[in-house]
């Protein structure tokens, strides 16, 4: 696993994370995640893929009595010592129900990332990051003429477009997707898929996903989980034709999970 | 089939049943409503809303003259809107904290106390809070004023709006809160700029709705406002509201006609009210 | 309980049986027409089987379509999908291979001094080379991948041999200078060279073997 990945933007080591003492959620994962990738997680309910992802950028503290160890470090900087707010404007989050603002304009939502952070931005910066970031999703076309609208105003795979460029907005380092397109329909799906892939180039993508197919057809590089612990790691496209671990072959052939 | 005739007719007498019963339940409201009218619209003209209540005298000549009583209820309705706007500032924003606190903190032991208590003062009756407030305002102040009065109706307000900003953030999707806080925002950032916005119809019709429940309350304002005959704009001074005119009304032999005319203004304002909040909250439906 | 998968599965494995057996059978059906005497009914029969085998193929073929499609196979269940279309193409070919040979053979008359001269080498080759399909066979019914490279190994042994009947043979073609002769000569050439071919497509099925249980192409390396 040591030459996996040449170009690493995030390294886990050791991590474990637990909701009851002696009860490990996540099991002493360590993995380098290459830069500009889109690297997917796997594995059945309950196998500590969300909770691992949502450790990334500090989201896993909003469940009181979560312990957490070893070290995880985006971009060179350890953080899970870092102040929580400071990490999530370097790791984006993207849900699995897409969830703009209901009260904000679409043009608010967008910029909302530094608009809640007190961050000033004078009027051009501010239309300048509005239009890069519905430019980067495919969206600008569809919504320029109507930014003062509403975000709940649109369809579902629209609105998840928008949550993208919500948090790409703010210029992470890496982008976290749970389950991104399972509220969607097949097309839209494949929609965003595409533009993940063109995303990829600009920012390294995580996401955890039940949908095999998805990983399969996505992902540079495969995650596999089972019980909190990470039991492989490998190239998408040998992950799927010749498994390493008994276990990723069960999950792939639908034996378990 | 002899089955399904048989449940046709049990739904039928079923539905019938239920509609009878639900006009029986709106009979009395009509009643109201209907006698209230009937003898209370002669009273209404401009100078009920800006005239001060008149003496007795004044309505015994008018009853000989045949006419209607002159007057109107002008302190009652300024008294009224001074000290609901003070329980209002009192209580909107304590009771919102109060609701955010208890809508975050589910399982906490401190949360279920506080719950509980919140739960207690809605149920205690409204005269013991106006002689609680008569002891802690009233005497300390030695005097009858609108801030007692306004106090003691803020009192009876929080446990409401508590409740309904509770409500109403539980009812909040989570991904909301979860949303703003993976923009790297700050916990109070999120509460004020996506929570309370997003929660604002619901918030904004319960404070409506506490607003109208303490529009009628009589017994807490007889110990702590007391009542007066004149607009009074000094609030540490005794005031007047229109529920407490009701019962001077009804002590007064001559006044009797003013009774109905009171009435009815506090009853359509509630109704305006009501409608108020129910168009604001479809409104705001998320 | 089996998933909808796994019964799919084990459908096309109890095909693949079928094909399997009946090619096993023609190589018997065949070798008796080298040693024993050359009846039209054997002939028919024979030729009964090849159109079976064809059949099979397309039946076969169009059952790895739908798994494909419908099953979405991935790491060992792919493999196996895919060796299964590399193995049905292999085994329809020895079936091709034995029908073209019986048709040759069905040709050469007995007595012929070349024939008779050669016959028993010729034989021998037989063998050699259907056991080869034999062992193949087997090596994929128990996913044995020693088999299989065994197998592989062993074709050598049969080029060696092939290449010593050729030699024998075209030593022969200065002995007569008829048409019939040379007829014989070239016919004969031509079933050798079939024989040959049923042991490298029994290769080719033991790679497919070594593709479903190692997960690697070994093809072209050897």
């Amino acid at each position: 696993m040591e030459n996996l990945v040449e170009d690493a933007i995030l390294r886990l080591k050791n991590v474990s994370i637990s909701y009851t003492p002696g009860k490990n959620a996540v099991d002493n994962v360590t993995a380098d995640i290459q830069k500009n990738s889109i690297t997917s997680i796997m594995g059945p309910s309950g196998c500590g893929k969300t909770t691992l992802l949502r450790a990334i950028n500090r989201m896993h503290e909003l469940y009181p009595g979560i312990v957490t160890s070893g070290e995880i470090l985006l971009a060179g900087k350890d953080i899970l010592k870092m102040d929580p707010t400071e990490v999530r404007r370097m790791a984006g989050m993207v849900f699995q129900r897409p969830n703009p603002f209901p009260t904000m304009s679409i043009y608010d939502n967008v910029i909302s990332g530094y608009t809640l952070n007190g961050i000033k931005k004078n009027n051009n910066e501010k239309d300048e990051i509005v239009e890069t970031s519905l430019r980067n999703v495919n969206l600008w076309d569809e919504v320029k003429d109507s930014l003062t609208k509403k975000g709940t105003f649109l369809s579902g795979g629209q609105q998840q477009r928008l949550c993208i460029a919500r948090a790409l907005a703010l210029k992470p380092d890496i982008l976290l997707m749970d389950e991104p397109t399972s509220a969607l329909d097949p097309i839209t799906t494949t929609y965003i898929e595409d533009l993940l892939v063109e995303l990829k180039n600009n920012v390294t993508i995580l996401i955890v996903t039940h949908n095999m197919s998805q990983s399969a057809r996505i992902s540079d590089f495969s995650m596999f989980m089972y019980l909190g612990e990470l039991v492989e790691y490998e190239r998408t496209q040998k992950m799927f034709t010749n498994p390493s671990d008994k276990r990723t072959e069960a999950y792939l052939t639908g034996r378990i999970g | 089939m002899k089955i399904s005739r048989y449940r046709n007719i049990k739904n039928k007498a079923l539905y019938i049943g239920v509609i009878i019963l639900s006009g029986l339940t709106a009979v009395p409201l009509i009643a109201i409503l209907v006698k209230v009218i009937l003898k209370g619209w002669r009273q209404i003209n401009f100078d009920f809303f800006t005239q001060t209540t008149p003496t007795t005298l004044d309505a015994i000549y008018a009853i000989n003259a045949g006419e209607i009583i002159p007057g109107g209820i002008a302190n009652g309705i300024i008294g009224m809107l001074l000290m609901v706007l003070m329980a209002c500032v009192i209580a909107i924003p304590i009771g919102i904290i109060c609701g955010i606190y208890l809508a975050e903190n589910t399982k906490s032991h401190l949360a279920s106390i506080v719950r509980f208590l919140t739960d207690l003062l809605q149920g205690i009756p409204s005269i013991v809070v106006g002689i609680i407030i008569y002891i802690w305002v009233v005497i300390p102040m030695k005097s009858y004023s609108a801030i007692a009065g306004g106090v003691a109706l803020s009192i009876i307000m929080l446990p409401l709006i508590v409740r309904s900003t509770e409500e109403t953030l539980k009812m909040l999707p989570t991904t909301l809160k979860e949303a703003g806080l993976s923009l790297g925002a700050s916990y109070s950032s999120v509460v004020f700029r996506v929570i309370l916005p997003s929660a604002f119809g619901g918030i904004f019709t319960g404070i409506l709705l506490a607003v109208s429940r303490v529009i009628g309350e009589t017994a807490p304002l007889m110990l702590t406002a007391l009542g007066s005959s004149a607009v009074q704009w000094d609030v540490t001074k005794p005031a007047s509201s229109v529920s407490l005119l009701i019962w001077e009304f009804y002590n007064d032999p001559n006044l009797q006609n003013m009774i109905w005319s009171a009435s009815l203004f506090l009853l359509m304002f509630i109704l305006i009210l009501n409608i108020f909040a129910k168009r604001i909250s479809n409104k705001w439906r998320i | 309980m089996n998933t909808i998968r796994e019964d799919y599965l084990l459908r096309l494995v109890d095909e693949f049986k079928n094909m399997s057996d009946l090619v096993i059978l023609q190589i018997d059906l065949v070798k008796q027409l080298f040693i024993d005497k050359i009846t039209p009914e054997k002939l028919e029969k024979i030729k009964a089987n090849e159109l079976e085998l064809d059949r099979f193929e397309i039946t076969l073929r169009s059952d790895i379509i739908n798994s494909l499609v419908l099953q979405s196979p991935r790491a060992t269940d792919l493999r196996r999908i895919i060796s299964y279309m590399d193995m049905i193409t292999d085994l329809e070919r020895i079936g091709d291979l034995l029908y073209s040979v019986s048709k040759k053979i069905s040709k050469i008359n007995s007595e012929e001094k070349v024939y008779s001269h050669l016959r028993s080498d010729i034989v021998k080759l037989y063998v050699l080379a259907t056991s080869m399909v034999k062992s193949a066979i087997a090596s994929f019914i128990y996913e044995n991948n020693e088999m299989a490279r065994k197998v592989i190994d062993s074709d050598d042994e049969v080029d060696n041999l092939n290449w010593a009947i050729q030699r024998e043979l075209f030593s022969l073609h200065n002995c007569e200078k008829s048409t019939a002769f040379i007829e014989e000569i070239l016919s004969l050439g031509r079933i050798i060279y079939n024989i040959e071919r049923i042991g490298d497509s029994s290769t080719n099925i033991c790679e497919a073997v070594i593709f479903l249980t190692e997960g690697i192409d070994i093809r072209h390396t050897h």
